[in-house]
């Protein structure tokens, strides 16, 4: 860890422990670990069949929550859609092999990545530059990547939903939390078949897909 | 209760999200809730750190103590440890009766039925599930869908998806959450008043809206 990166994480540890001691009152941050480490605290997943290419999905996570214009992602953190065939059973069911897209940053020291690869699960890779808004591609691409600071699409008086929980009974004050606020978004708009051609028990194909998301740190 | 000196700390909390440089939060988040008493960790500890899948699922349903036992757990590792699942299951107890308006607590919409919540076999797996074969938009954009096929296949719905399910940017999950939690199905929706968010997701690609 550079020295202006071990400063730039002290004084992260010293304001959370602020955050936790004074008054001992939280924001939306979701956990003591994720909010110590806000590049890898996961705001809002995203999945649904492309708008623009209906064989194709769209996997979407935001992170950060109330990310400033200079706030990147994370070259030592694995930004991971874990992606499962479900089978549509009552309830359904889960498939066991793993089809999982991760997405990593590159990272020259002390500075911001320019750079996200995704690995999808059939071992090709999509790469774009952090920003870049065509994703590397057009709509007939195999697979397009977006990674960078987007409008924080959550809509939630969260402070209403703490207050709700607290005194079971509906508390909200019907104000946004996050109104104005800016996430980092990775987005993901691919090809159905990366994630196979599974069957579900009646032998019909395109199966369901689970999609969840993980944040894992490898290195400080 | 806290204002701004709680202000001022969450912005230094992503101090390390730069380059190196300050962290300039867009937007001051509000403090007026209450925090989990659970200890700092390590900034960057190693290992998993989050976890997601249906929204506001650790919100409304993991209890403080047990959020970041839950953000490590693996989104399909199966079962679930005894500890969150009755966790679970007490918060969804919970919500079926919470207090609406003036009156008392809600109707029970969801039984216990052969010791399980039933609603428990929804949320014990924190995923979007997607039926990539339907659509996610209609003539006038996207299409609420989340919990679309979960009606369906959990909750023995009679009507099938007619959309992809997961969930598509723009839907209104909060009140989706809330209602299906509070009221069931019984056709009475509970709002949190809250209508959009600040910029609408459009239909091309990268769909999230530019930043403010």
């Amino acid at each position: 860890m550079t020295p202006r990166a071990l400063a730039a994480s002290l004084a992260a540890a010293a304001a959370v422990a602020a955050l936790l001691s004074v008054g001992r009152a939280s924001d939306h941050l979701d956990g003591p670990r994720a909010t110590s480490d806000p590049q890898a605290d996961i705001t809002d997943v995203f999945a649904f069949t492309s708008p623009e290419n209906p064989s194709h999905v769209a996997l979407a996570m935001t992170v950060v929550p109330f990310a400033g214009s200079s706030t990147a992602f994370s070259s030592n953190v694995d930004y991971v859609f874990r992606v499962r065939r479900a089978y549509a059973t009552q309830p359904p069911a889960f498939d066991e092999e793993p089809l999982d897209v991760v997405c990593d940053f590159d990272g020259a020291p002390g500075g911001s990545p320019t750079q996200v690869k995704c690995t999808f699960p059939d071992g090709s890779t999509s790469m774009a530059a952090v920003g870049d808004t065509t994703g590397g591609g057009n709509s007939q691409s195999r697979a397009r990547v977006f990674a960078g600071l987007r409008s924080d699409p959550a809509f939630v008086d969260r402070q209403g939903m703490l207050a709700t929980v607290a005194a079971g009974r509906a508390s909200f004050t019907g104000q946004n939390t996050f109104a104005r606020a800016n996430v980092l978004a990775l987005v993901i708009d691919v090809d159905v078949s990366v994630f196979g051609p599974g069957k579900d028990d009646a032998g019909r194909s395109e199966p369901l897909l689970a999609v969840a998301a993980e944040t894992l740190r490898r290195k400080n | 209760m806290i204002a701004r000196s709680a202000v001022v700390a969450a912005g230094l909390a992503c101090a390390a999200c730069s380059g190196g440089s300050a962290h300039d939060a867009a937007v001051p988040p509000p403090l007026d809730g209450s925090i989990d008493s659970a200890p700092v960790v390590a900034v960057g500890a190693l290992g998993q750190v989050d976890r997601a899948g249906r929204p506001l699922v650790s919100l409304l349903l993991v209890p403080p103590s047990l959020k970041d036992d839950y953000n490590a757990q693996g989104s399909f590792e199966a079962p679930l440890p005894t500890v969150l699942r009755d966790a679970l299951e007490s918060r969804l107890e919970s919500m079926d009766t919470l207090v609406l308006g003036d009156g008392g607590p809600d109707p029970v919409d969801w039984p216990v039925d052969a010791g399980v919540q039933p609603l428990l076999s929804v949320f014990a797996n924190d995923s979007l599930l997607l039926d990539p074969s339907r659509p996610s938009t209609g003539d006038a954009g996207f299409l609420a869908s989340y919990l679309d096929l979960e009606r369906e296949l959990n909750l023995g719905g009679d009507a099938g998806h007619t959309t992809c399910g997961g969930r598509t940017p723009n839907d209104d999950v909060a009140d989706t959450m809330l209602t299906l939690l509070v009221t069931g199905t019984r056709g009475v929706p509970v709002t949190q008043g809250v209508t959009g968010p600040t910029k609408p997701a459009s239909t091309a690609f990268p769909y999230l809206a530019p930043p403010n």
